[in-house]
């Protein structure tokens, strides 16, 4: 075990911090980007405050073009972009631009799911009381929207976890990257074990951080 | 909530700014799965830019690197995105057919030589059952296929990506009755550079008949039950492998050419930068 170590400690120690890297960041621009977009979505749905049923459409299908190219082409194909927007095509950095791209869809559409759960009974008093749309997006929609936003969160941060492990294509290294090439390709079944092990702790981490923060911010627990 | 907000934002900042502080190093891309990782591990170590731990021959990985004299990052990545990734980095080490594929083919600066350990361990062989390994017809075929005409001419062919392992000057043995060869051979190059030995062999009242495979076990099944006399396909390491799942005794020849890793060009052009 301690030889185990030795051998192999900071390279899983890299890849740990690695697949961190390639989670966060990603996670922090995917709801920069897809944040406005998922309100947009619930917004302009026939029916809501901002109505507007073609744009509707068109953007919806818009989401879900980008939610279908499979990742590891979209790595490729954005590989120009990605250049242009960190300066490199290549290693963990210029992995986060097409994780970004490919959660951001992903992220509009947890969003504007956790803002249908809304009851259409709060919307409609803060507009009885006079709120405009940009009050009702701010103090109503994404405040009561919060626990279910926090979940959401959770899921997008475990599925673009799981995207990092494919981002070894472009010498992004990871800890998936580890567990298929030194694990899977050389047989070496010590390194996949302990790489599979420290993935499950992170990823239970992660959940029941989210998990504990959605619930202290459920008013229904206060 | 603001706090933990605040201390994720943070965490962030702080594993990107830890990712961007490695830089000014010469970047050499590398093919990230095992058996071309190691060949292009080797190659680096064979020009002098890095030293491998002792004995790791093709097993090798960036984690072998015992000297780095010249402070180069090693970056594994996928083989087919290597030349588009070029720009990226200084060197990238690139199997031929990939570098052929993106149209680099010509500026490459080194390719493995004969000698190297890859191109002895991964040259394409000839083969037949055992036992007729000293037929003439088979030798014909061998000398041919040997022959400094065939060898400059597989140099001539293919821009580098596939290379003669250097020509043997064989004896052509007597062969009275004419004779017909069936050999299986994948369609590029293996067919063609039979194709090319054909008039060189029908000299030697040899006929070739190139039977054409697709797959990889056919050729093996039929040189096994005697439907080919001969084929030319493989490397050693799949024939080895071959026999020891199928149970067949199918030998190697001679071997004919292989097909090299080269070191291009990215960001630097010259091998200069590791002349200090």
């Amino acid at each position: 075990m301690a030889q185990f170590f030795a051998q192999y400690g900071d390279l899983l120690w890299e890849g740990t911090l690695e697949t961190l890297y390639m989670t966060f960041v990603p996670t922090l621009a995917a709801y920069v980007i897809g944040l406005p977009l998922g309100v947009l979505l619930t917004t302009t749905k026939p029916g809501g405050i901002m109505a507007a049923p073609t744009f509707n459409a068109v953007f919806g299908w818009l989401v879900n073009l980008f939610r279908s190219i499979p990742f590891m082409i979209l790595i490729f194909f954005v590989l120009p972009l990605t250049r242009l927007i960190v300066g490199t095509s290549i290693g963990a950095t210029a992995a986060n631009v097409p994780l970004a791209i490919a959660a951001a869809p992903f992220v509009a559409r947890m969003v504007e799911q956790s803002l249908e759960e809304i009851d259409q009974g709060v919307v409609e008093a803060a507009r009885c009381m006079g709120a405009t749309n940009w009050q009702i997006i701010t103090r109503v929609l994404l405040v009561e929207s919060v626990p279910s936003l926090l979940r959401g969160l959770s899921i997008t941060i475990i599925t673009i976890f799981g995207y990092t492990a494919v981002t070894g294509a472009v010498g992004a290294g990871g800890l998936g990257n580890i567990a298929f090439r030194f694990g899977y390709q050389r047989y070496q079944t010590d390194v996949m074990y302990a790489t599979v092990v420290l993935v499950v702790i992170l990823v239970c981490i992660i959940q029941s951080v989210c998990s504990f923060l959605a619930r202290k911010s459920d008013k229904r627990n206060r | 909530m603001k706090k933990i907000i605040a201390l994720a934002l943070s965490l962030c900042l702080a594993l990107g700014l830890a990712a961007c502080g490695s830089s000014k190093q010469l970047q050499i891309g590398i093919p990230a799965d095992a058996t071309n990782g190691a060949r292009a591990l080797l190659l680096l170590q064979d020009l002098g830019i890095i030293t491998l731990n002792d004995g790791v021959g093709l097993a090798a990985t960036e984690r072998d690197v015992k000297d780095n004299p010249y402070n180069v990052k090693i970056v594994a990545m996928e083989a087919a995105n290597l030349p588009s990734s070029l720009p990226d980095l200084d060197f990238a080490v690139i199997n031929g057919n990939y570098a052929s594929g993106a149209g680099i083919g010509d500026t490459v600066l080194v390719t493995e030589d004969a000698e190297s350990v890859a191109a002895q361990t991964y040259g394409n062989v000839l083969c037949v059952k055992e036992g007729r390994e000293n037929e003439p017809a088979v030798q014909a075929l061998l000398a041919a296929l040997m022959s400094e005409d065939t060898q400059n001419w597989i140099a001539d062919s293919y821009n580098g990506v596939v290379m003669p392992m250097g020509a043997q000057d064989l004896p052509y043995p007597e062969i009275a009755e004419p004779v017909t060869l069936k050999v299986g051979a994948s369609p590029s190059p293996h067919a063609e550079i039979l194709e090319h030995v054909a008039p060189i062999l029908a000299e030697h009242n040899v006929t070739l008949d190139i039977v054409e495979f697709d797959d990889y076990v056919m050729p093996n099944t039929g040189v096994e039950d005697g439907s080919l006399d001969a084929n030319y396909f493989q490397h050693q390491p799949y024939l080895d492998d071959f026999n020891a799942e199928n149970g067949t005794h199918i030998v190697s020849v001679g071997v004919v050419h292989y097909e090299p890793m080269g070191l291009y060009p990215g960001k630097t052009t010259s091998l200069d930068v590791f002349n200090k």
